[in-house]
Parts: C-alpha cells; structure tokens; sequence
C-alpha cells in the first residue's frame, strides 16, 4: 500500500472512506496524505479514473475497470436477442427504465 | 417486433471535455449516456442498485451547489442499501461508476425520492454535454460536442430516419450529423468546429437515412453563447425519428 497519496482536485471533492466519514479537500492545491487508508486510496483511485483529482503519487487503480473490460462486460449484459431482435439480457431492464423516465420526462427534459 | 423508442440510445462520445483544450468528439462510447436532465429542485443525492452484491464499485458524482461552485465525490456502493450524498446539488454534471455492476444502478433526488437516471447493467454512467463553461463578457463564445444515436436494435434498421431537434428553450443550440455513419470525428477541441453546417432543420441520417442495426450516427451540437450572455440552467431535447417494419 502506498504510504504517501499526493493528489490536486479540480474542484472541492468529498471522499466517502467509511460509514458516515467523510474527507473534503480543497479544489486547486496539492494535498499530501501520509499512510493513506485503503478506502482513502480506493476514493482516489475513482475521482482519478473520473478526472476529478490529479493523483501525482499513490494512485491505485486496480478495482477501476478498462474500456474494454467495460465493452465486453455492456456486450454480456446486452445478451443474446430473441427472435425478433430485442436484447434480453439484464442490460435492458435499465434501458426500459431510462426509457421510461425520458418518456415521462421526470424532473425535465432529458436526451 | 419493430424497433421501439427504447431501442434508440443517446451516448456520449469518447472525448467528453470539460475543458478548452483536452480533444472533443471521436468514436461512441456506448458505456456512458448523455443526459440533458434538470433536477427540479436542490437535493442531495442517492445511489443504490438493484444487486445486493454491487459493494466493491464506487461512483464519483460531479454537480453544481447550490452557490454555483462545482464539487465532487465519491461514494462506495452498498448493494440495495441506499448512499447519500453529503453535498447539496443545484445540478448535476456527471456521474462514474469506477466498474459496471451486477444490478442497475438508480441515481435519485433524497426527496421523493425522485429519479434522475438509471445506469443500466453493463454501463458506468451519465453526464451533461456542456459542462463547466461559460460566457465571455466581450466575445461570443461556440462550444462544440458530439453524442451518438444508436439503433440497438439486434436486426432492424431505422429508416428513412431524420435528427431533430425537439426542444432547445433557451435556443442556443444548433445542429449537425457526421458526414457517414459510425465516424470517429474529433476536434482538437471544443472550440473549434467540426465543420459541419449548424442550424435548427431536420438533419437526415446518412447512408440513404438507413441507421442500421447496431450503427450510430454522430450528433453533433453547437452551443453558442452571446457575448456577456446571462447564466443557464436549461435543457435540450435531441430526437431520432425513423420508419420501422
């Protein structure tokens, strides 16, 4: 584990390390974090792959998923489609639902 | 089945700048959506998913405060159990996912609670397509960004399928649509144009308004903002209109 986290947040950011703990940083300038907790470095390793931090030094990324990695996960999830054409995999219970949304138009316009 | 409206998906485009300088536009990228929503009023905001097992994803959530200053943060998911936001938000501007999850993942206002958006299994997230930009006080500003209609539908093509713009209520946002379906056309960055004619018309899809299954087509958009023009907080609606057998 690293034992120094150095990041710079473009803005405010909050990283939530446990139940109901929470660390806010200043957006702009250069925090220096000595024996970072795992969760704390975990938090930084998101806000990085999110481009929301800068990590200069520390920066775990190993629970952030790839592209590709992504791609191939979206394609399982798509599934197979039935014989008129219609995904059936588990991806579409959430299309639906967004579909829905958009179609009721909750709280504004949406694409 | 004919393709349904719930087969046309918006999606970002790889290169989603929130700055001047970094690339804009490029090929889809169909695990991000774009999202046009207004929260109807300040909130935090929750998260959970559908799957008791989704508690090894974070999700990184960028909004507006209520004063206007844009904050961060990043909560670990919980399963079912619901996540909270310790900040207030105005609006929000994206949202991350650090992985896709086992269950679809609801992101609501506290009140109601009220949803914004849903990522489905398989996706990572949402975000605004202007974000973090603003007026000049002596110049007109044009910002320029890409999304992707794509059919998903698994056989059908869409055809004699036309983009429109269905509402822009602050009308300053125009048009256009790569010149061929499936391009990866890019910027250097987001202000600059792509080249395209922008306006408000109808813009029909290419190859002979046939948006074939699996294809998308590149929606470009034009955010022009007068100079000294006022603050926003507004929507905008991007429509695919087609035929279907």
């Amino acid at each position: 584990m690293a034992s120094t986290l150095a990041f710079t947040p473009q803005h405010e950011w909050t990283a939530h390390v446990g139940k109901d703990e929470v660390l806010t940083f200043a957006g702009g300038e250069r925090h220096e974090i000595s024996n970072p907790s795992k969760a704390l470095l975990r938090c930084a390793g998101s806000a990085h792959d999110a481009g929301v931090i800068e990590v200069h030094e520390g920066l775990s990324l190993t629970h952030v998923q790839s592209q590709e990695d992504g791609e191939a996960a979206l394609s399982k999830a798509m599934g197979k489609q039935d014989e008129e054409g219609r995904h059936v995999g588990p991806w579409q219970e959430g299309n639906l639902l967004q579909a829905a949304i958009d179609a009721a138009g909750i709280d504004g316009a949406s694409a | 089945m004919s393709i349904a409206a719930s087969d046309l998906v918006f999606y970002a485009s790889a290169n989603m700048p929130n700055d001047d300088v970094s690339t804009s536009g490029g090929a889809i990228d169909t695990l991000r959506r774009l999202d046009f929503t207004k929260m109807a009023a300040n909130d935090t905001v929750r998260v959970v998913s559908s799957a008791a097992g989704d508690t090894t994803q974070t999700v990184t959530i960028t909004g507006r405060k209520a004063d206007g200053s844009i904050a961060s943060e990043t909560l670990s998911l919980n399963g079912t159990t619901v996540v909270t936001s310790v900040n207030t938000y105005e609006r929000l501007l994206k949202a991350e996912l650090s992985a896709t999850c086992v269950g679809t993942v609801t992101v609501a206002r506290t009140t109601g609670p009220t949803t914004i958006r849903v990522i489905p299994i398989g996706e990572r997230g949402f975000m605004a397509i202007f974000r973090q930009l603003a007026s000049d006080p002596s110049v007109q500003k044009d910002y320029y960004c890409k999304g992707f209609w794509k059919n998903t539908h698994g056989s059908l093509a869409l055809t004699s399928s036309v983009v429109k713009q269905n509402a822009d209520p602050a009308a300053r946002i125009t048009h256009a649509l790569d010149a061929a379906n499936d391009a990866t056309t890019s910027v250097a960055n987001r202000v600059t144009s792509p080249g395209f004619t922008f306006d408000d018309t109808d813009k029909n899809v290419p190859n002979s308004q046939n948006l074939n299954s699996g294809s998308a087509i590149g929606t470009w958009l034009h955010l022009l903002l007068p100079a000294g023009d006022g603050a926003w907080s507004t929507t905008y609606t991007t429509e695919l209109d087609g035929q279907t057998t």
